[in-house]
């Protein structure tokens, strides 16, 4: 930073100034500030306060009403009574697995509304099923079922037009129960009543007189008296021209069943998202969805972040339903529980856009994963390195300063993996172009960074900047891809480099473009300006960043909601949206730029659902609290059930300069999320592990250590998630979906089924408490293997906690591969042996699996991977057996996503051969009753006698509650493949 | 992953899994251990104890089988089976090398370990003898600078005893100067003693004039004015620093409307106020001046101040002294003012000078005849033991730098004096758009290229103090601090790396962190002659 001089005179007013401020909450919109969210919430006070009397004006035509010969699909009109030469369509399809998804458009209306969201998230047009239809009188039904055979029904009344979804006799979800829907149609401003002037009583003078109050309007006891900002409205200076007026879709949806409602991301916010509306309201402000730049933001709130995806969980002991209401625009939504026993009660509004919604009928956690993913995608199944350890700052200054990481991290014996650059590697932040005088060497400098296997990742931004000389935006505008204003012209806004247009990826036209721009160039002859990048590697990937979008001088720090996209949709209509193509075209052009194609790495912080298909999102700039420390995990998990398995959030803080303290504690929770990352402000001092003081920095090298060991859990986990969706990280409604007293607990969480852990974001923390639920079941402390049991009430234990440690255990029942071998870097650790926990239940049975490939390339989707079942279970009176078994031969279809292996794949492809010599150099057994006299491994006909080391301790079968430390047997180098099939029996 | 660390050796041993079969026991076994990786004499089969001494006996076999059975690592010295522990590649034809063992059999050739040794045989190639002989011909060419430096240096050491010699015998010319002046400052103080006595009385009827006692509370109120303008200005000064440094430095990431607003406020102020900045030219000066003979209200900040700073008694004096030389040059009216003019403000002291005088005849200060007695006396006795006193204050200073420069001749300046011969010689670095200068033992500044201003990035604070005076390390940094302060920021501060070089020279900067420079250079004086160090370079 170079600023002028300040003199010494003004040190004491310097004090003043606090170094950080908070999130300035003036800058963002309230709901009363926001035209068409005051209007909703209007509409839902008057349809309060009317109660019994209000009723939907919305009803369904029986006239027309049609249903396929598939019984895949009903047709009919929707009329009401406010306006009725206003027609709305009404369709409602039956989709696969007892899926419904309801539309509704208003027909020839003046305008067209928005109606693309479905095409920008969707993996493709869902896969319709079939539903037995009934029409009565007053209601018309349809039967479907899930997968797993159970019946679904819809049922659509006709007038009021309600939907409601039941399941086992119940009504689950209920939609315009409360009347609140109202799609405003597209209409003419009218000009306001003339005055009226009338000729004085005496004299000549003509007397102007107000004009008259306007004849209520009759649609006032729903629309409200009046039009409240229909036209156009204002906030913080900047007027929004709303040139197709009102268009607002406001829905109540209710969830008769539920206890908990989950999901919609980004707030920082519980798990269990607390309500908005009274009874015990934790917020007042509606939950709002809108993509924003949000400097240093609170740490408990319903506001706006930087993604949207409008996917709900409602959730109780009786089952689990979703709803996803595609919309791409602003919305807000009020979260309520009415009274006990009455559900929860939702009412979403939306900006603009069709009525696009989504009935998940679950009914557990699994299978919604599963039909989110079938409608949405999967999770793109990440290298390897990506799950290591990154570490960014804003920024690395130099070459040098990169490589001095580099070293200070090998010198430390702290394992890395990726090393970040933020904005200030491009030349007044031109992307693509370095700035040469502190990266004189680009490709040196990365092919110094790749010489221990590691990778690089350099920013680039969605705003370009405005000149030019800068061939990236003179190429966007030759092309005409940029966003524009609403009279037409290129949109200007203010971001990092100054003046800069937005590319508009919207736009076909954009796509090959942009991908063209990440060419590698062979190193030998140069890339020509503009035909790719010559001053890259294969080793450096992408981080996009800002593209909420985020504006500086915008209303909001992002765009106008008049700019005009590609197809002339307003801003407004694919606000939300806009954020994931960015990062999905960069996606595919890292995919494009190498022949095999390897997996593509792109951060992105803004999302939509879909976005797990293109790489890993952050909970963007938080700040160096404890606080931020905490709502990073409920964030995280919010964001694991909404499809984002692939999140993280910035270790450290990125504003504030944590203490030693805070930091170590954040590496021992930012271990445990899927991204990986240690990122600060450029105002910041530096934090780069290696820089603290001991016991800090034994205790982080600890952290990352465990990390790189449990790679194998985290890549079987990314693995699973990329098949069914299930989050890696998983929070205990989604394990235990009928334990209420885990309903809201988001302060620990499980690591696939095997793990659980309780972070420790407590400043000073010397214990901790844990909460254990299920009966049956011990857990062994990862590091002591001392065990508890966990309770079908629920059991809190209180487990020593100081700085070294981490409430970190093995669920009983459960098999766990780890790598011991802490090196430099994940490619490094691709021949090493593994070590399987194996903590047993009370059955003396447990089971694990493993899944490996070769880390980087997509051979594994032609059947070159590695997936490993592994099960112990009883062998005679105290024995054990130990298995390992292929596991794709059973699941062929469920190895890859959307690929069926069977015929395909051969247990001896290409990357088992590669890996035939790692074995299993270890096997832990936890929980043993007696002492083994003889353990030996069956390879084929051939019997190995094997070494072992028997540790006294409680065991875990029987009813009486065992406590202390485990007993622990260790199978030394049982000299079996990671590969193979093999048998070993403990007698 | 911390595994419970109870891994005692195996009790039961039926068969041994053939995992060593091709490693060698004493792979990774530095020199000094080779002699500790034998089976125990006349066991048999060959057993073998972790070096700890803890735990049952171990096949020797279990040596280097890629396993980790001993609790401190030792049964284990060539392979990654244990954390923690080292490796050790004799790298015959280079210099031996430990690496931490995580780096063995990663499937990568450590450069550490020239011989191939970290990895499976047949996977690293040999490369000692060419690495060797490229670090002897790097450590050739590091001792060919190291020698022309020395010579460089040694001109420096010759200085400093040049200059220990001329500091010792101008410390006893010092000496006696003091002792002189402190003699003459005794005698004048006595002198002045008797004149102030003989002219007490009068000076003290004197004081009781209604005009002396008019001219105080005038020049009270003076001061009073003085302190609050000044004060006002300064509040005024800082927060125009304030919204200067935050229009130019502001960081847009703030996205800040407040910021934005405050800035767009301050341009408009500056639009409309046309403040006068603080480098006044002199022709604005004398247009002020010259405003203030017409005008009270408009007396500039400086002058009130020096009007509220003069001395009231020698004014009475001077008033009657002029009445009653009436008609004589005025030159001497304001003598005690003059003391307060900066060199700077002499140009201007003839228009003060005038102003003053119209301002006393305004207020009707300078009126009528009085007898001026024998003020000369007491004023020239006053003058002369100032003088003196002066004179043996300086005399007292200049000793005491000198003997300050003697003793930091002995380890300040390096061990040999060095580094005196450096002191305040500047080096300067072009970055393009910066030029970065750093006086030895003074000031560092970052100075603009492009028409920007100068910043100070610190002052000399202290060499490396991590380490003991007399070292090399210690001499090997420097640190400026307590520089400009930076917005939203730290003071800045530079931190001087130097090795040895043939010239003073400032090679690289970098800010690592906000406005925390890192500043390599090189310096002869750091060319320690080799001799001191051979020994331990001559391990090859």
């Amino acid at each position: 930073m170079k600023l002028s001089l300040i003199p010494l005179a003004l040190l004491s007013l310097f004090s003043l100034i606090p170094t950080t401020a908070a999130v300035k909450s003036h800058d963002f919109k309230t709901c009363a500030q926001s035209g068409f969210c005051r209007r909703g919430r209007a509409l839902a006070s008057r349809a309060a306060q009317a109660g019994a009397d209000w009723d939907s004006p919305y009803s369904l035509l029986q006239e027309g009403l049609e249903v396929d010969s598939a019984g895949s699909t009903l047709r009919g009109r929707v009329q009401r009574s406010l306006y009725p030469h206003i027609k709305f369509s009404l369709q409602v399809d039956v989709l696969k697995d007892g899926l419904f998804r309801v539309r509704m458009d208003e027909v020839d209306g003046l305008k067209k509304r928005y109606d693309e969201a479905a095409k920008w998230s969707l993996v493709g047009e869902p896969e319709l099923g079939s539903a037995k239809w009934e029409k009565g009188h007053k209601q018309v039904m349809a039967v479907s079922s899930t997968k797993d055979g159970e019946k679904v029904e819809l049922q659509i009344e006709y007038s009021p037009l309600r939907i409601s979804m039941w399941q086992g006799g119940k009504e689950t979800i209920t939609l315009n129960g409360r009347g609140l829907l109202h799609m405003e149609h597209f209409r003419l401003k009218e000009d306001p009543p003339a005055p009226t002037v009338e000729a004085a009583a005496e004299g000549d003078e003509q007397t102007v007189l107000e004009a008259p109050a306007p004849a209520e309007r009759p649609s006032a006891w729903f629309e409200g008296a009046d039009e409240d900002g229909y036209w156009s409205e204002s906030f913080g200076g900047h007027t929004d021209s709303k040139p197709k007026g009102p268009e607002s879709l406001s829905l109540d949806i209710t969830f008769p069943r539920a206890q908990h409602v989950y999901g919609i991301p980004e707030h920082a916010a519980p798990l269990s998202l607390p309500t908005t509306q009274p009874p015990d309201n934790r917020y007042s402000e509606p939950y709002r969805l809108y993509n924003l730049d949000v400097f240093e933001y609170l740490a408990d709130s319903p506001m706006a972040l930087y993604g949207s995806i409008p996917l709900m969980h409602a959730h109780s002991k009786d089952g689990t339903v979703g709803v996803l209401f595609l919309t791409g625009a602003e919305t807000w939504i009020d979260v309520a529980r009415p009274e006990k026993g009455e559900g929860m009660s939702t009412h979403w509004v939306t900006e603009s856009g069709i009525l696009d919604l989504f009935l998940l009928p679950g009914p557990s956690p699994n299978a919604l994963f599963k039909q989110y993913t079938a409608l949405t995608g999967p999770s793109a199944l990440p290298q390897l390195f990506a799950l290591g350890y990154h570490q960014s700052r804003w920024n690395y200054i130099s070459s040098k300063d990169v490589l001095d990481v580099q070293r200070r991290f090998d010198d430390a014996l702290m394992p890395l993996d990726v090393t970040w650059l933020d904005v200030e590697y491009a030349n007044q932040k031109q992307y693509f172009v370095w700035d040469k005088s502190n990266f004189p060497d680009p490709r040196a400098m990365i092919d110094g960074v790749a010489e221990a296997k590691r990778k690089m990742v350099a920013i680039v931004d969605p705003h370009l900047k405005k000149t030019p000389g800068y061939f990236v935006y003179k190429q966007a505008q030759e092309r005409d891809v940029l966003i524009k204003k609403s009279n037409g012209q290129e949109y200007e806004g203010w971001c990092w480099p100054g003046a800069s247009a937005y590319a508009d990826f919207f736009h076909p036209d954009s796509w090959t473009w942009w991908r063209g721009l990440f060419r590698l160039g062979d190193g030998k002859e140069e890339v020509k300006e503009g035909e790719g990048w010559n001053d890259s590697t294969k080793d450096l990937f992408i981080w996009n960043d800002m593209n909420e979008p985020s504006v500086f001088n915008g209303p909001e720090i992002t765009m106008p909601k008049d700019n005009i996209h590609h197809g002339g949709w307003e801003h407004r209509d694919v606000h939300n949206i806009n954020g994931m193509l960015f990062q999905k075209q960069t996606s595919l052009a890292l995919t494009e730029r190498e022949t095999p194609a390897k997996r593509p790495f792109v951060l992105s912080r803004s999302f939509y659902p879909g976005s797990q298909k293109y790489g890993a999102i952050w909970t963007g700039d938080n700040d160096g609290t404890w606080e931020h420390m905490k709502v990073g995990l409920p964030m995280m998990l919010t964001l694991g059930v909404t499809g984002m398995s692939f999140t993280g959030a910035d270790v450290g803080g990125f504003f504030r300069n944590p203490s030693p303290e805070m930091l170590t504690r954040w590496y021992q929770v930012g271990i445990f999320a899927t991204f990986f990352r240690g990122h600060a402000h450029i105002d910041t001092k530096r934090r780069e592990p290696y820089l603290l003081e001991e016991p800090y920095k034994s205790v982080v090298r600890d952290a990352l250590q465990l990390r790189y060991a449990m790679l194998p859990v985290w890549y079987t986990l990314m693995h699973e998630a990329s098949i069914s969706g299930t989050p890696p990280i998983r929070p205990h409604y989604v394990l235990f979906p009928k334990e209420e007293q885990g309903f809201a607990i988001d302060d620990q969480f499980y690591i696939g089924d095997a793990m659980l852990v309780k972070p420790v974001t407590d400043e000073g923390a010397t214990e901790t408490t844990v909460y254990l639920p299920e009966d049956q079941v011990y857990y062994y402390s990862y590091d002591e293997y001392t065990m508890y049991r966990g309770s079908a009430s629920g059991t809190h234990i209180t487990v020593a906690s100081p700085l070294d440690k981490i409430p970190l255990f093995y669920r009983g029942g459960h098999i766990v591969p780890l790598r011991l071998r802490p090196r430099r870097s994940t490619p490094l650790m691709a021949h090493d042996p593994f070590t399987l926990v194996v903590a047993l239940s009370t059955k003396r049975t447990a089971e694990g699996e493993l899944y490996l490939d070769d880390g980087e390339s997509f051979a594994f989707q032609e059947g070159d991977l590695v997936w490993r079942e592994f099960k112990a279970s009883k062998a005679g009176k105290k024995g054990l057996k130990i298995t390992s078994q292929d596991k794709v031969p059973k699941h062929p279809t469920e190895a890859v996503y959307g690929v069926d292996l069977s015929g395909k794949y051969q247990q001896q492809n290409a990357y088992a051969k590669d890996i035939e010599g790692v074995r299993v150099e270890r096997i832990v057994v936890l929980g043993l009753s007696a002492a083994p006299t003889n353990v030996h491994a069956v390879l084929g006909d051939e019997r190995v006698e094997l070494q072992f080391k028997w540790t006294k301790g409680s065991h875990a079968e029987g009813r009486k509650n065992q406590e202390g430390a485990a007993s622990v047997l260790i199978i030394k180098d049982p000299g079996v493949s990671i590969t193979k099939d093999w048998e070993i029996v403990v007698e | 992953m911390r595994l419970r660390s109870t891994l005692a050796p195996f009790f039961l041993i039926p068969v041994c899994l053939a995992q060593s079969a091709h490693r060698s026991p004493t792979l990774g076994v530095p020199k000094d251990k080779l002699s500790l990786y034998v089976p125990i004499a006349g066991s048999n089969p060959p057993q073998w104890r972790c070096l700890d001494g803890k735990g049952d006996l171990l096949l020797f076999s279990a040596v280097n089988d890629d396993y980790c059975d001993c609790e401190d690592g030792s049964d284990e010295p060539g392979t990654s089976a244990c954390k923690g522990g080292m490796f050790h590649c004799v790298n015959e034809g280079h210099l031996p090398k430990n690496i931490p063992n995580l780096r063995v059999n990663d499937g990568l050739c450590d450069s550490d370990c020239c011989d191939g040794s970290d990895e499976p045989a047949g996977v690293c190639p040999n490369r000692c003898a060419e690495l060797g002989e490229a670090y002897r011909t790097t450590l050739e060419q590091e001792r060919r600078l190291r020698r022309t430096g020395s010579k460089i240096r040694s001109s420096y050491v010759s200085y400093a005893k040049k200059e220990k010699k001329r500091l010792e015998e101008a410390l006893e010319k010092g000496r006696q100067a003091v002792d002189q002046a402190r003699l003459d400052e005794m005698r004048l103080k006595a002198v002045l003693d008797r004149a102030e006595s003989t002219s007490a009385d009068a000076l003290e009827y004197k004081l009781q004039s209604p005009l002396y006692a008019s001219l105080k509370s005038h020049s009270a109120a003076v001061k009073a004015l003085t302190t609050k303008v000044a004060n006002m200005e300064g509040k005024i000064a800082t927060l125009k620093s304030i919204l200067a440094e935050l229009e130019t430095s502001h960081n847009p990431n703030y996205q800040d409307m407040a910021v934005r607003g405050a800035i767009k406020g301050y341009q408009d102020f500056l639009e409309s106020e046309k403040i006068p900045t603080d480098d006044v030219s002199e022709e604005d000066l004398e247009d002020l001046f010259k405003a203030a003979e017409n005008d009270v209200e408009s007396w500039t900040t400086e002058e009130l101040k020096r009007l509220g700073q003069a001395d009231l008694t020698g004014l009475l004096l001077e008033h009657e002294h002029h009445l009653a030389g009436f008609g004589k040059t005025e030159d001497s009216i304001l003598f005690s003012v003059e003391h307060y003019l900066p060199e700077a403000w002499l140009p201007y002291y003839h228009e003060t000078k005038t102003l003053l005088i119209s301002w006393m005849v305004r207020l009707g200060v300078v009126r009528g005849v009085l007898d001026t007695s024998d003020s000369d006396e007491v004023k020239r006795a006053r003058t002369a033991y100032s003088d003196a006193q002066r004179a043996a204050e300086d005399a007292e200073n200049k000793l005491a730098a000198d003997e300050d420069l003697l003793t930091k001749l002995a380890g300040f300046y390096g061990p040999d004096g060095e580094w005196l011969k450096l002191k305040d010689t500047c080096i300067e670095k072009n970055t393009g758009e910066y030029t970065y200068s750093i006086c030895f033992f003074g000031l560092a500044t970052q100075r603009s290229n492009n028409g920007g201003g100068t910043h100070s990035l610190g002052r000399f604070t202290t060499w490396n103090d991590e380490e003991a005076e007399g070292t090399l390390e210690y001499y090997s940094s420097q640190l400026y601090e307590h520089g400009a302060r930076c917005w939203n920021g730290p003071e800045r501060s530079v931190e001087l790396v130097l090795t040895c070089g043939t010239e003073n020279a400032l090679l690289s900067i970098a800010e690592p962190e906000k406005c925390e420079y890192i500043v390599e250079g090189t310096s002869p004086a750091l060319c320690w002659p080799l001799e001191t160090e051979a020994q331990t370079k001559d391990e090859l």
